[in-house]
């Protein structure tokens, strides 16, 4: 099965990813919710004449089955549904833009205008010729009360340069702080200036904005340069806009099952989805979908959205997959705990409850929830190197006491800060020390715990990755609960749940790791050796 | 002077009044370093970014009229930070030059007129001021290891022709002697001269440039009259 | 592409970032770092988490290195110096690895990551190399990243105030340095949470001009960390070390309309990001006209066919987007390779 992609979009985002996978030979099809000319956007996109690309327009994605490299996707256009076999999806839809009049407390009048409204008629698309009248004074609020972005900033700018320059308006800016942070920016703020510009900064005392009824405004704000109270009644005022995600990204979280960051893009503020990834394996997220930012990036991240796609394999295959979650076909009661839980949503319903293997991060997070233990790894697992680890028995807790600290670590923090620590610091390192290293804390289950006391350790430190720093997003915050249930439990049972530890910790943390498996040896040895482990026979 | 409690009609402004000075007030990004290096911020209320704004802003009658440029005292540390290089004293010095002759703050322009007549700001006469430096120079004279000194007063062919601080003969003449001093250990050769030896150019500090340019053009003359290699102007 | 090989300069993470993208496309990479190890300045960064990551990326750096170590298309040398690079085409490189050896090889593209140099801030009025207790926001990310607590160069006690300063070497034009660094509030701001996170009784100032956005969900980020430190909107403008090792600073307070002095413990200067020092010597080998303190952010000034640039060396920029930066360079090296196919 060859390789087909699906982008859902319809604006520059979608264009520069269609354009980058056409030019690498995808199939492409596109969805786009809003009608589009299909001539015009093939124009863009289509440098190679035998390469396809399917646009739906004027669609909707109903619903997504399967997995990378084998989605099934129905996509309803006016009331008819139309099957698609996708290797992979991205996501490109364009920002909402939301306009700020309300919380500047103003209402648009033919004289209180929108960004996005002096834009148009700036660049011809609208017939406000009243707009761009010469002599005009006028005033651009951004981020006065609310943080902006070098997006807006820059649009914001690149408009008063015009209506000073070109035509010749006087422009005033008052801003909360100027978002330079972008290419080119610090010298095209030198450029509106030069051109006669002026800015002003609120600081604490917020502006006092003003509209009377005949839609004109009066500003008046603290000029904390010079230090007086300061009143503009522009002829015009221009209002700032939010970029927002667009309105179709609840829907397609919703389809595609998909995590969403605060805002409600389609990308969490995790730093293991940089840069373009989402949480679940072949869908991807692009441009305005996944945050802010400006149109450089839209480049970078159809870019890396092509190179994705470019290694799909178009058809599911690891028939020999080491790592990942195998379920129990015989005994598998069909709880359904697992397909709800999977992060990735790497587990289907298609007559048995299955793992796609292709889709599986190996988190494990699966395979310790099971309340039957029916899911496995296939290849070694964590039990297997649980099974490696040997401790002798009958400590004392003498001066000569070494405990025996079983860390289990997250491979990603824990682990890599482990070898740098042993790099580095081996001579630091408890002697005791022993590594047990895991996928993802979320497949450490209340049993591994339980069984490493048993065998014998004096102490078992969970090392997981930082919350929000998670790769599946949620194992740390399972090993963080299986932790302390697993510690209420040692209390009852009479056993010191002091010897039960767990950390947060990120890869660079080297000297952390020092000093934290470090501090729990102390412990250990002021509490002395587990009962376990003085009842244990010599083997 | 604009008072804290008034407001400023931005719409009255004129930003356009003094757009041409080329001193880059236009570039300010309001960093504030200048008026946190400036050692007399918060006088009056006077600090150098309030006047690179009000430049900008093309507040002409409000600025001229201010106080405060005549508050700076022209040291130049807000140049030195300056990110955006703006010439800030030149932008004060310009708006001093704005002001009407008769409006300048009392002692700068009544001395600047003494000077342009009598070649310094007290109007000290030329036999009084070699008196002034002949007592001075046999007070070190009298200090052990000085025996020797004298002041060269119009010597010709000097390697150094300094200029003099009026309040150096007038209030402060001890301060003479620190730096003839070192010159007589240094057996360092030179001069000062007897006419036109006013270092304090209040030309140049009310941004008066004609009168600048003559009293500049004075220790000019002295160096050529002198033949003068070098020339010290400690001010 | 696996008859293709690329040469990558420089190990930071768009060096390894590019080399990683390049490997999975089945090209071969001759990674060359001239320090000797691999990560760049990234590598010395410190996780800034408190309860919570605050996805600042420096971790990101261990996983780029992890991966290009052990994959086996890339072969990486540390501690080697480029002596010649030839000219497009089949570019017939020359290097000195780090047993002194001289290795040649020939490429068919090369890949320029030579990243940023940071600022040095010595002729600047904050007394750094003056005063031992002035250190940059590096030598802060590297003394946490190292000792876990941040301790005063002089003596060895830890801070109770301390003051960032912002903006030094960036937003300047003086300097020639008519940018915003992009990355350095975002950065100061983490520190300063994760220095009161560790000790709550430390006074933090943060000095600034404007206050840059920085990753996602940025105001709400903002807003918790604003609460603890001290925001003050100036760049002082003098420094003094006083007879009790303290550092006295003078800067305007705008809201009294007067200048104010303080005296700190620790002064860090958030020096920017300036074009690295290392991209003109490479330039000339490949015949390019060296850019000279320039960044390489215009396609003229890499025109030979077959030569990218990645990274901080094209101007500033985080950690994510030099990620992502890497993966648009590692696809315009294989279009780049397809049409040269065609």
């Amino acid at each position: 099965m060859t390789v087909k992609v699906l982008i859902a979009g319809n604006g520059a985002s979608a264009i520069y990813t269609a354009k980058e996978l056409s030019d690498n030979g995808i199939d492409t099809v596109l969805v786009s919710g809003k009608a589009i000319d299909r001539v015009n956007f093939l124009k863009d996109t289509i440098q190679k004449e035998d390469t396809g690309i399917l646009i739906y327009s004027d669609s909707e994605i109903i619903s997504c089955q399967g997995c990378v490299n084998d989605f099934q996707i129905t996509i309803r256009s006016n009331e008819k549904d139309s099957s698609e076999n996708i290797s992979g999806i991205v996501i490109a839809e364009e920002y909402r833009r939301k306009d700020n009049f309300e919380s500047y407390g103003l209402k648009p009048s033919p004289s209180v205008i929108s960004l996005s409204e002096i834009t148009n008629a700036i660049e011809g698309r609208s017939n406000h010729s009243a707009l761009l009248k010469e002599g005009l004074k006028v005033l651009f609020l951004t981020g006065c009360f609310q943080e902006s972005n070098p997006v807006i900033l820059n649009e914001v700018m690149t408009r008063a340069l015009q209506l000073q320059k070109k035509y010749h308006q006087e422009v005033f800016i008052l801003t909360g702080n100027l978002k330079v942070g972008g290419e080119g920016l610090e010298k095209l703020y030198r450029e509106t200036k030069e051109a006669g510009v002026f800015y002003a900064k609120v600081n604490q005392i917020p502006p006092v904005i003003e509209q009377l009824d005949n839609g004109s405004v009066t500003v008046v704000y603290q000029d904390e340069i010079l230090q007086s109270l300061a009143k503009i009644s522009p002829d015009m005022v221009v209002v700032d806009e939010e970029l927002l995600p667009s309105e179709n990204l609840e829907a397609l979280a919703r389809v595609f099952e998909l995590n969403q960051d605060k805002t409600g893009f389609l990308q969490t503020d995790n730093v293991h989805r940089e840069p373009v990834f989402t949480n679940r394996k072949g869908i991807l997220a692009a441009g305005p979908s996944r945050r802010i930012a400006d149109h450089h990036a839209y480049l970078d991240d159809a870019a890396n959205a092509a190179l994705v796609m470019m290694n799909l394999t178009g058809g599911k295959i690891d028939s020999d997959p080491v790592g990942k979650a195998r379920i129990g076909v015989v005994e598998c009661a069909r709880c359904l705990t697992c397909f709800r839980i999977c992060p990735h949503k790497a587990i289907r319903l298609e007559g048995r409850v299955t793992v796609y293997a292709d889709a599986c991060e190996g988190c494990g997070i699966c395979i310790a929830e099971c309340p039957r233990e029916y899911i496995t790894w296939t290849g070694p697992g964590i039990s297997d190197d649980l099974e490696k680890i040997h401790i002798s028995g009958t400590a004392e807790q003498t001066e000569d006491f070494i405990p025996v600290i079983v860390a289990f670590c997250c491979t990603r923090s824990a682990g890599k800060s482990f070898r740098t620590a042993a790099d580095q610091f081996q001579s630091s390192l408890p002697k005791g020390l022993k590594i047990v290293e895991v996928p993802c804390a979320g497949g450490i289950s209340m049993g591994h715990i339980l069984s490493t006391f048993m065998k014998g350790a004096d102490g078992v430190i969970l090392l997981t990755c930082h919350p929000g720093n998670c790769y599946s997003e949620v194992g740390n915050q399972y090993a963080k609960s299986r932790a302390e249930n697993v510690k209420s439990r040692l209390s009852v049972m009479g056993f010191e749940k002091e010897r039960l530890h767990l950390e947060t910790i990120a890869a660079n943390m080297e000297t952390d790791f020092v000093r934290i498996v470090n501090a729990f040896q102390k412990q250990l040895l002021k509490i002395g050796p587990s009962s376990i482990r003085k009842n244990l026979k010599n083997s | 002077m604009t008072e804290t409690d008034k407001m400023i009609e931005m719409n009255n402004l004129n930003r356009n009044g003094l757009r041409s000075w080329p001193h880059s007030q236009d570039y300010c990004i309001t960093c504030g370093a200048c008026s946190s290096s400036c050692p007399v911020s918060g006088i009056d209320g006077f600090d150098p970014r309030k006047i690179v704004r009000m430049v900008s802003l093309g507040m002409q009658e409000e600025i001229v009229s201010s106080r405060w440029p005549w508050i700076c005292t022209m040291c130049g540390k807000c140049e030195n930070v300056c990110p955006m290089e703006i010439d800030i004293p030149g932008l004060i010095r310009k708006v001093r030059s704005r002001r009407d002759r008769d409006k300048v703050p009392g002692i700068l322009h009544k001395g600047l007129d003494t000077a342009i007549q009598t070649g310094n700001n007290l109007g000290l006469p030329q036999e009084d001021f070699i008196f002034i430096l002949q007592d001075v120079g046999e007070e070190i004279a009298q200090e052990p290891g000085f025996e020797d000194f004298t002041v060269p007063v119009d010597k010709i062919g000097a390697n150094i022709l300094t200029t003099i601080h009026n309040k150096l003969v007038n209030t402060h003449t001890d301060d003479l002697k620190h730096w003839w001093k070192i010159f007589f250990a240094a057996k360092e050769e030179w001069t000062v001269p007897s006419i036109n030896w006013e270092g304090t150019n209040w030309g140049l500090f009310t941004g008066d440039d004609e009168r600048m340019k003559i009293m500049t053009g004075r220790v000019a003359e002295n160096m050529e009259r002198l033949q003068a290699k070098n020339l010290l102007w400690p001010e | 592409m696996s008859d293709k090989k690329v040469l990558i300069i420089g190990g930071g993470v768009a060096g390894l970032s590019t080399a990683i993208e390049l490997a999975k496309h089945d090209v071969k990479v001759i990674l060359i770092e001239k320090e000797k190890t691999v990560g760049g300045h990234a590598r010395q960064f410190t996780c800034k988490a408190t309860d919570a990551c605050v996805k600042c990326g420096a971790c990101i750096v261990e996983e780029k290195i992890d991966a290009a170590v052990s994959h086996p298309d890339i072969t990486i040398y540390s501690g080697a110096r480029l002596t010649e690079i030839g000219q497009q085409g089949q570019f017939a490189i020359s290097f000195i690895n780090q047993d002194e050896e001289i290795q040649q090889c020939k490429v068919d593209a090369v890949v320029m990551a030579t990243g940023f140099q940071p600022f040095d801030p010595i002729n600047k009025p904050f007394g750094y190399k003056r005063f031992d207790d002035v250190i940059t926001n590096l030598d802060l990310e590297k003394r946490i990243r190292q000792e876990g607590v941040v301790r005063r160069p002089s003596d060895g006690n830890i801070p109770g105030k301390i003051a960032f300063i912002q903006c030094v070497g960036s937003r300047d034009s003086s300097l020639n340095h008519l940018w915003c660094s992009r990355v350095c509030c975002g950065s100061a701001l983490r520190m300063a949470n994760l220095i009161k996170s560790r000790k709550k009784s430390t006074e933090i100032s943060f000095f600034y001009i404007d206050v840059q956005t920085f990753g996602k969900d940025f105001q709400y980020n903002y807003d918790l960390i604003k609460d603890q430190v001290r925001m003050i909107r100036a760049i002082p403008g003098d420094i003094f070390l006083t007879a009790d090792q303290k550092l006295k600073l003078e800067y305007f307070l705008s809201s009294e309309g007067k200048q104010a002095e303080e005296l700190f413990d620790l002064v860090v200067l958030s020096v920017g990001i300036t074009p690295g020092g290392n991209a003109d010597s490479i330039m000339e080998k490949i015949g390019l006209k060296p850019a000279e303190k320039e960044f390489l952010n215009e396609p003229s000034m890499i025109s030979v066919p077959g030569v990218f640039a990645a990274g901080t060396a094209k101007g500033p920029g985080s950690i994510a987007e030099s990620v992502a930066d890497a993966g648009k360079v590692a696809l315009d090296v294989l279009n780049y390779f397809q049409a040269q196919h065609n």
